[in-house]
């Protein structure tokens, strides 16, 4: 029994495919870099996907005349990967279903649309707000897929592709799918750059997570999905079992968690008792880390009270990406599942010096032979939402 | 896999929240094509000044409906939201200040709300509630996925009591741009609301009403529609004509289940009362329930021992659902 990780697929400012990702984690490269592609006032290095949305259509040999938005394309990219991979067919017979989660959606189409609408006396184009809502790329990517047996998207923020996941388990135990893909979806945009340019929490430089010198974080755009399946379907193993879970609320402000991390504290901990599994079971963390003051401060106190002196290896990934907020959780979780399957842990190899009082540090240099057997991800969002995976080897 | 609506609370257009108006007879009606909630007195369901304030339409709505529903409630093991569009209000606000002010000074206030989970956090946060979190966005199916969970998560036993609800809301530019798509071209008339849910597994009083079950169909042809009703129903062992009331949500008119609709002794239209928005099945899961609780349609008309309603709901022709209740 249980629910295995039969394809991944990903897209990032660390590239284009899992092929493309793991090299840059391997190469401590960065994608993190001066905005290209999205023209914003706002000079924040930010982690672009590297192609436009005509070369990513291209790409994807997407007709066109399909209005696509970016979100679309990036998810696409990744959901076909992550199918490809998996070998399951849409049309044989296995219920198949798709489960996204985005926090922005089709936002960039919307941003052209408003513009045009205020400053051009109500001559938006409407094809371009029709892609505004969560829903919009998560029916394009199922029907440019051929999916249409159970379609949902999750929005809780930088949370939302981590709790998407724990649905699509749900969904399989209860067998009311075959098989889910499942990820999560975002696109940089004016909106969300503005937000959190907005709430100074952006760093002008390289994000710093778990540094006394951490300033803020990058943000990112990206998509990632996993193939999940019950274990008795499948016949060749697969990478990896999803074996536990956990989210909870911090309750405690809309956009910042509490000091002494409750909720991160109950999100891994809730996780680890879903696994059946003890702190000591875990090998590696990859933390949310964003390289804000208040995350990575809150993530790691709730670290030290969980692990006691014993907190495992761990790292943040963002310092590649940049924050995918809805797209992270899913990200991170092909991430996880990529350390387990090539048994190493993907530095944060821009770390100086530990945060004072938490006396943390992260894995700086790439680690092979790392010896995973069970790898913790977490994802923390607005709201208060907060959730924790662990990907465990067959 | 059934499970109880223990409590419910509506915020609609109509005399719903709190009140016992509806059901006698008075219903209001849509002007200038929008049916506008008739919204609590906020200053009694959201005790602190600030707080209150600071909050939108749309949370200051959904806010009010969750937390009178969990009033009184033995724990709350788990708040699951749902909204199409979410903050929207708050959406355009700070879209609007990024454009008008080139990117430049801006307030974050706007941008906080607008994230599709903050009424389910703010719920959470006023409650001190650090129990499982979810919000659903998706067009016509949030809802019922929202729904989904719920259930699921009760029967596993992973919660005894869920509050789950769903909140949408009218704004000026979100109506002329469904104007402009033709959304109201067929009589229909926008809409919005707060319907808030508490779910259990068992009953707290007798005439609890059963959420029995749930289900959403993708981009389905009318034609195979009356397919996917009638798997519905044999799946629940059920014939039509076991079936006493239909609460029917259609975006086109001209379609409301075909055979299924004239084998029903009793169909209602329920996006008359609530509108036309993403998440109206929850309103009309609300009336499906005290239709049965009562034994009576809005409309006064008595009901002689009505034991089901189904809800079927289309939006836009692309996400269908079917939600099956019982007393």
């Amino acid at each position: 029994m249980g629910t295995v990780v039969t394809g991944i697929g990903v897209v990032s400012a660390a590239g284009l495919n899992v092929d493309e990702n793991l090299r840059s984690l391997r190469c401590c490269r960065s994608g993190v870099a001066k905005a290209r592609i999205l023209q914003t006032r706002h000079d924040v290095p930010l982690g672009e996907v590297a192609l436009s949305n005509d070369e990513l259509r291209s790409l994807l040999g997407v007709p066109e005349k399909e209005r696509f938005s970016r979100a679309s394309l990036l998810g696409l990219l990744a959901a076909r990967e992550a199918l490809r991979d998996s070998g399951v067919s849409v049309d044989g017979g296995a219920r198949v279903g798709l489960v996204s989660a985005t926090s922005a959606g089709g936002m960039d189409r919307s941003e052209f649309f408003y513009k045009d609408e205020v400053t051009k006396c109500n001559s938006g184009r409407l094809r371009d707000v029709v892609l505004h809502d969560c829903g919009d790329s998560s029916e394009t990517v199922a029907r440019f897929l051929g999916i249409s047996d159970f379609v949902t998207t999750i929005s809780t923020a930088c949370s939302s592709s981590a709790n998407a996941v724990i649905l699509a388990d749900r969904l399989l135990r209860h067998n009311k799918l075959d098989a889910v893909l499942v990820g999560g979806i975002d696109p940089l945009c004016k909106f969300t750059v503005n937000g959190f340019s907005s709430l100074m929490i952006l760093d002008r430089e390289l994000c710093r997570p778990f540094d006394q010198s951490r300033a803020g974080l990058n943000l990112g755009e990206g998509a990632a999905f996993l193939v999940l399946q019950r274990k008795e379907d499948v016949e060749s193993g697969g990478y990896c079992r999803l074996s536990g879970f956990a989210n909870a609320n911090d309750a405690y402000h809309q956009t910042a968690i509490s000091h002494d991390g409750i909720g991160p504290f109950l999100a891994m901990e809730g996780a680890l008792k879903s696994a059946g599994l003890h702190p000591s079971d875990i090998d590696y963390v990859n933390v949310h880390g964003t390289g804000t003051e208040n995350n990575d401060w809150s993530e790691g106190f709730a670290m030290k009270r969980l692990f006691g002196d014993c907190v495992p290896m761990f790292s943040s990934t963002k310092v590649y990406t940049g924050h995918t907020l809805g797209a992270c959780g899913a990200i991170e979780a092909v991430y996880s599942v990529l350390s387990l399957v090539n048994d190493m842990v993907f530095p944060t190899f821009n770390f100086k010096n530990a945060i004072e009082g938490l006396e943390l540090e992260p894995v700086v240099a790439l680690r092979e032979n790392a010896g995973l057997k069970n790898v913790m991800s977490n994802s923390f969002g607005f709201g208060g939402n907060v959730s924790s995976l662990i990907f465990s080897k067959m | 896999m059934a499970c109880f609506i223990t409590n419910k609370i509506s915020v609609s257009p109509q005399q719903t929240f709190l009140s016992d108006s509806f059901f006698s007879g008075s219903a209001n009606v849509a002007e200038e094509r929008k049916l506008r909630a008739v919204e609590p007195n906020y200053k009694e369901t959201i005790a602190e000044a600030g707080l209150r304030r600071r909050m939108s339409r749309i949370v200051k709505m959904g806010v009010s409906a969750g937390l009178a529903c969990a009033n009184g409630a033995d724990g709350v093991d788990a708040i699951i939201t749902a909204t199409g569009l979410g903050c929207l209000a708050d959406t355009e606000k700070f879209l609007d200040s990024v454009v008008r002010n080139d990117e430049s000074l801006l307030n974050p206030t706007a941008f906080i709300q607008s994230t599709f989970n903050t009424i389910g956090a703010q719920i959470a946060l006023i409650l001190k509630n650090s129990s499982y979190n979810v919000t659903y966005a998706h067009r016509g199916f949030s809802f019922e996925s929202a729904l989904l969970d719920a259930m699921l998560r009760i029967e596993d036993g992973d919660a005894r009591n869920v509050l789950v609800g769903a909140m949408d809301e009218i704004t000026d530019l979100s109506f002329a741009v469904m104007e402009r798509l033709g959304f109201w071209r067929n009589g229909a008339v926008m809409g919005e609301g707060a319907n808030f849910f508490l779910l259990s597994g068992s009953k707290s009083s007798a005439d609890d009403v059963a959420l029995v079950d749930v289900a959403t169909f993708m981009n389905r042809k009318e034609e195979a529609f009356d397919k996917c009703v009638q798997g519905f129903l044999s799946r629940n062992n059920l014939e039509i004509s076991q079936i006493d009331v239909l609460l029917y949500g259609s975006s086109d008119k001209s379609y409301c289940l075909g055979g299924v609709c004239s084998a029903v002794s009793e169909a209602v239209d329920y996006k008359k009362y609530c509108g036309e928005f993403p998440t109206a099945s929850s309103f009309a899961v609300w009336l499906g329930a005290e239709v049965l609780k009562r034994g009576a349609l809005p409309c006064g008309k008595t009901l002689d021992g009505a034991k089901r309603v189904l809800v079927y709901t289309d939006y836009q022709s692309v996400n269908r659902s079917l939600i099956l209740l019982e007393i």
